[in-house]
């Protein structure tokens, strides 16, 4: 992230209407370095950890294919939406999410479906006036 | 005379209709999220923001306050009955509020928790009535540089306090400053790092915060899926009886204000306030062995402390605009969007406006201490909804208020993207809080460090040779370097102790 705001803030324009004004690149420029600084200063902890195995504790996540799961479901979810329309992508979303959180009682598979459809509709794009997809 | 008519005229907006209507359903869904272990105010502020689009100011602020004050109460709930803190906050609250309920004394336990409660937001508010008017006749006069010196100083303690790790916190902090670089640079208007038409608007705020903490809490609570929270048999009985707090006035106080102090400090909240005012009652009791046993003083100290810290939390917020918890970062979100900027001019401009926060604060105690009583049947029902089901609708309510932020797919993408790297931020120990804040403070930030130099014509001794900036400059080094040196020796110290050990 640091290496990409640095490179990019090459390109910022350097004109400035006043000359003591730092200009639009001075920000970035500050912050991504010293973002560079601390994630290398990090990363060389990070080795000597490994290598020492001192105060070494390695990340787990406990449900990966679950969390896994629930992320690439969100994401094709967010990303069928504008085509498909909400209301169709979310029929078949909300009980997907539900069985990747263990819920395997289809009361609650169709009782959320449902209330989350109601609660769309009633809410936001009634109450609200939001224009879902 | 001034702060009274202040305060009147912030009673009035507060005591119609909607604004109470607000107070009701904001404490009723604070008291639901501080019942569930693993949602914190946090969550639901970041969730509810979307709703308060179309609500005039004073109910959009009281219907967040009122979230915000009673999740930390119900926080305890759970931590008493289950063992499981509903908030982080409440954790200190279970130490002998389990112990408590284990020898049959449930009841008490909540009562002491909940009357603690109102105690310690019953002080906290006064303090915070009494104390932000001070802190606003200082602030009146800041300017750019103390401006800018405040931002810094304000991330620096964030930056420390949110993580173990020093360096994790700052990379938390520098990743949101940058993020927030994107879109027009607000002096020149050049556009940075807009890689399509949709960033020259920048990161919306609303979004990223509901994607950091609303959306990668649920990927947490994915990975919980078979936690089981045991289920009650019987409900315990409460009542409204003050006699329990006999020899406790001392104490109480002592909580109260040790909470408060603590909330005031950004990125410190109420969690380090109810560890602080746990401590600090073990240390100064008489029997400092019975703590962790089931001693009902354990269970004041922390609650009282931790709805103190909530209204010390909002002082910074009013009187400054800093965020004094990632609750009130996301509650300067729902103001900003709301047109109202917090801060010294709040005061000057609309001062009606903060002493109707003060009102609600003080309103809500009674209705805060009434639901908690007298609806813990409820609340005990509400810790055993299945964690799967909650992730789903919170995902769901997420997803729409991203796009109710402008009613396009942008923000989403923008809610979903920091939801996953938030996620996997804090696996590896980088919280959101220092993010959030960074975003909320960048443009602060910078805008008054290049009007500072500007006006003095580039010279940066500005911010040394003003005694307001130059004294928060180096209180904010010595909050880098002081814990940082700290912590170098302390693992250096068991490091060679290690290496002794396993050396022959």
């Amino acid at each position: 992230v640091a290496g990409y705001f640095l490179i990019a803030a090459r390109d910022l324009p350097t004109f400035n209407f006043n000359p003591a004004d730092p200009g639009t690149a001075t920000f970035p420029d500050t912050m991504g370095g010293a973002l560079l600084a601390c994630s290398l200063a990090l990363a060389a902890i990070g080795i000597f950890r490994i290598r020492t195995g001192f105060g070494n504790t390695p990340v787990t996540i406990t449900e990966p294919l679950n969390v896994t799961g629930a992320i690439v479901v969100t994401l094709i979810y967010v990303l069928a939406m504008p085509y498909v329309t909400y209301y169709a992508a979310t029929v078949v979303w909300v009980p997907l999410l539900l069985l990747l959180g263990g819920v395997r009682s289809w009361k609650w598979l169709l009782s959320l479906t449902v209330l989350t459809l109601l609660f769309a509709y009633f809410i936001f794009e009634l109450l609200l006036n939001v224009n879902l997809p | 005379m001034l702060m009274l008519q202040d305060f009147i005229g912030g009673l009035d907006l507060v005591l119609k209709a909607n604004a109470l209507t607000a107070l009701l359903i904001g404490t009723v869904i604070g008291y639901i999220v501080g019942a569930i272990p693993g949602l914190t105010s946090s969550i639901a502020l970041a969730v509810i923001i979307p709703f308060t689009f179309h609500m005039s100011p004073v109910p959009a602020i009281v219907l967040m306050v009122s979230i915000y004050m009673a999740s930390e109460y119900a926080g305890a709930i759970p931590a008493i009955l289950a063992n499981a803190p509903g908030t982080p906050a409440a954790a200190p609250t279970a130490f002998d509020g389990y112990p408590m309920r284990l020898k049959g004394e449930a009841g008490k336990a909540l009562t002491l928790s909940i009357l603690g409660s109102g105690f310690g937001a019953l002080i906290g508010t006064l303090l915070l009535v009494f104390t932000a008017v001070s802190i606003v006749k200082i602030a009146i006069i800041f300017g750019p540089p103390e401006y800018f010196s405040l931002a810094v100083l304000g991330l620096s303690l964030v930056g420390v306090l949110s993580s173990s790790f020093v360096l994790k916190g700052f990379i938390g902090l520098l990743f949101g400053l940058l993020l927030a670089t994107i879109g027009l640079d607000p002096i020149s208007g050049n556009a940075r790092f807009a890689i399509t038409d949709d960033f020259l608007s920048g990161i919306p705020l609303l979004p990223a915060l509901i994607g950091l903490f609303a959306l990668s809490e649920v990927f947490f609570m994915l990975e919980t899926i078979h936690h089981k929270v045991p289920e009650m048999k019987e409900i315990p009985r409460l009542s409204m009886s003050f006699g329990l707090f006999r020899g406790m006035k001392i104490h109480l106080l002592r909580s109260a204000v040790i909470g408060y102090v603590i909330g005031v400090v950004p990125g410190a909240g109420a969690t380090i306030a109810a560890m602080t005012s746990y401590a600090e009652a073990k240390r100064a009791s008489k029997d400092p062995e019975t703590y962790g046993t089931g001693n009902p003083r354990g269970v004041v100290a922390s609650e009282t402390a931790n709805n103190a810290a909530v209204a010390g939390a909002m002082a910074p917020l009013l009187t400054l605009g800093i965020p004094g918890s990632a609750s009130t970062a996301i509650m300067i979100g729902g103001l900003l969007i709301q047109g109202i900027q917090p801060g010294p001019m709040l005061f000057v401009d609309r001062p009606t406006f903060p002493y109707s926060i003060f009102a609600a604060m003080l309103l809500g105690l009674p209705v805060m201490v009434a639901l908690g009583l007298f609806g813990v049947r409820l609340w005990v029902k509400v810790t055993l909804i299945p964690v799967g089901a909650l992730a789903t609708a919170i995902t769901a309510i997420c997803i729409l208020g991203a796009y109710t932020n402008e009613n396009g797919m942008y923000p989403v993408w923008v809610m979903v993207g920091l939801g996953v790297a938030g996620y996997l931020m804090r696996k590896v120990d980088i919280h959101p809080a220092p993010i959030v804040l960074a975003l909320v403070l960048a443009t602060m930030m910078e805008t008054n460090f290049r009007r500072a130099l500007m006006g003095t014509g580039g010279d940066p001794r500005i911010f040394v040779t003003s005694p307001i900036s130059a004294c928060m400059l180096v209180l904010a080094i010595l909050v880098v370097v002081v814990p940082a040196l700290h912590n170098f020796k302390r693992r250096r110290a068991s490091f060679s102790k290690a290496s002794a050990r396993t050396d022959p």
